[in-house]
């Protein structure tokens, strides 16, 4: 798949999971939910699990798109690879 | 053989995973203010008693030993906060009264079997019928409340669990009071060391014989000789069922630091290097030094790296006690990692852990005041 394809999804999942890691609520807590006890529900455990993912993997996505794209357009770049 | 394009993609991703999960780390920093927070957090669910009440059944359903263990980590908190927050010590020791009269009324008809696992029920009690789990959290609970300030109507409640604790030891083969029937826990045996070390603190009386005979008979008996761990199991004549847990080697050092610190700093040294590693400057536990699957005291079990919830809990309130730093601040990012904080007003809830979590890292990061008030005043 070309990378301009994917490249907004993973900026959009980027930018949650960096949401997710600074803290600034909102989705991640409705996705962790009130009474999430991880142990306790599977749901809870899979829920918990996907906003971890969000944190720790997202954001690599989005920076490593970007990066891509830069290195892609990069002005010392030879030859150009037919994906612009 | 790698085309110019896939290398510029591949060093691209590279690069964001190692600057992402290397730095990813300091945006959970621990705080000074966290065991406040923490602390406003649980009060405020504490005032409620609806709240109580669906804390206690949400817990119940995970593992009913949990409604018990939970309101004594609550109470230690506290307690503890009423010690050393001198400006707020009447607030924390109204919590404090909640918390004990809720577990008054929840162990009024001394059933034991209302904290324990159903298998409670399929095995005769060999010492009596009492569960030294409920007698030793309960009289640990009574005795730090009497600590922090006089309460005349908890004293008959606390003689009665503290004469139970020292039948219970002082019958058994190995010195050692049932949890469940004919199984015994070092977690519980510490706990119920460390109630009477506390009631000695303030009455005067001397429970270090019975302390000492208990540690010496760890010392030939309960450690592991791979490990150098305490077990964590073993049945009412003393013989081992199950080895060092990190569910329970924390806490048990943490107890026995009121009576004999080198063993017990020897035990979180051990346990330390066997069970907590860190992975990108977060702190981690194992629940077993040498693997183990999966249990209701560990919580799920990270794949690959071995890692628990319930060890890394236990661990946290170990390396806080112990003063070392370094592992706690590596526990507590992955707690604010893991816990999902969420603040409300002036107070802050880990979503993510769940009522038992909660009350565990509250007493980790409160923990001292009234361990030192105990351990200053003992014999």
């Amino acid at each position: 798949m070309r990378y301009r394809a994917w490249l907004p999804p993973a900026a959009v999942w980027g930018a949650y999971g960096v949401a997710c890691a600074l803290g600034l609520g909102g989705a991640a807590d409705v996705l962790v939910g009130g009474q999430a006890e991880p142990v306790a529900a599977a749901g809870g455990l899979l829920l918990l699990t996907l906003r971890l993912l969000s944190i720790a993997v997202a954001p690599i996505l989005a920076l490593g798109a970007l990066l891509g794209y830069a290195f892609a357009h990069a002005p010392w770049r030879k030859r150009p690879t037919g994906d612009d | 053989m790698a085309t110019p394009r896939r290398r510029y993609w591949a060093f691209a991703y590279l690069i964001a995973a190692a600057v992402w999960l290397t730095q990813l780390h300091r945006l959970y920093q621990p705080s000074p203010e966290d065991a406040a927070l923490l602390a406003r957090g649980q009060a405020v669910a504490l005032e409620d008693a609806e709240v109580r009440a669906a804390d206690s059944a949400h817990v119940r359903r995970v593992n009913p030993e949990w409604d018990l263990m939970r309101r004594m980590y609550l109470a230690l908190s506290f307690a503890d906060l009423a010690l050393s927050d001198v400006a707020h010590r009447d607030a924390h020791i109204e919590t404090l009264d909640l918390v004990v009269d809720d577990l008054l009324a929840a162990t009024r008809d001394d059933d034991p079997y209302r904290f324990l696992l159903p298998y409670a029920l399929t095995a005769p009690w060999l010492g009596g019928g009492r569960s030294l789990f409920l007698d030793g959290e309960v009289a640990l609970v009574l005795a730090a409340r009497l600590l922090v300030g006089p309460r005349p109507d908890l004293e008959a409640p606390l003689r009665r669990r503290i004469d139970a604790v020292v039948h219970a030891m002082e019958a058994s083969p190995s010195l050692s009071g049932e949890s469940y029937p004919d199984e015994a826990w070092t977690f519980c045996n510490t706990t119920a060391l460390g109630a009477l070390r506390l009631d000695d603190a303030r009455t005067g009386g001397d429970h270090r014989q019975l302390a000492d005979r208990w540690i010496a008979h760890a010392k030939a008996h309960l450690v592991e000789a791979r490990t150098g761990l305490l077990v964590s199991r073993y049945r009412y004549d003393g013989t081992v069922m199950e080895g060092p847990e990190g569910s329970s080697v924390f806490m048990a050092a943490h107890n026995l630091l009121l009576w004999d610190r080198p063993f017990a700093e020897e035990q979180y040294a051990r346990a330390r290097t066997l069970l907590t590693f860190e992975v990108l400057g977060f702190g981690l536990a194992r629940e077993w030094p040498l693997g183990g699957s999966a249990d209701v005291d560990s919580g799920p079990v990270v794949p690959l790296l071995g890692a628990s919830p319930g060890a890394s809990g236990m661990a946290l309130l170990g390396a806080r006690a112990f003063g070392d730093d370094r592992t706690a601040q590596g526990l507590l990012r992955s707690v604010r990692f893991t816990g999902a904080p969420e603040r409300r007003g002036d107070g802050e809830t880990l979503r993510a852990a769940g009522p038992m979590g909660n009350a565990v890292v509250l007493h980790a990061l409160t923990q001292g005041p009234l361990w030192a008030l105990a351990a200053g005043r003992g014999r």
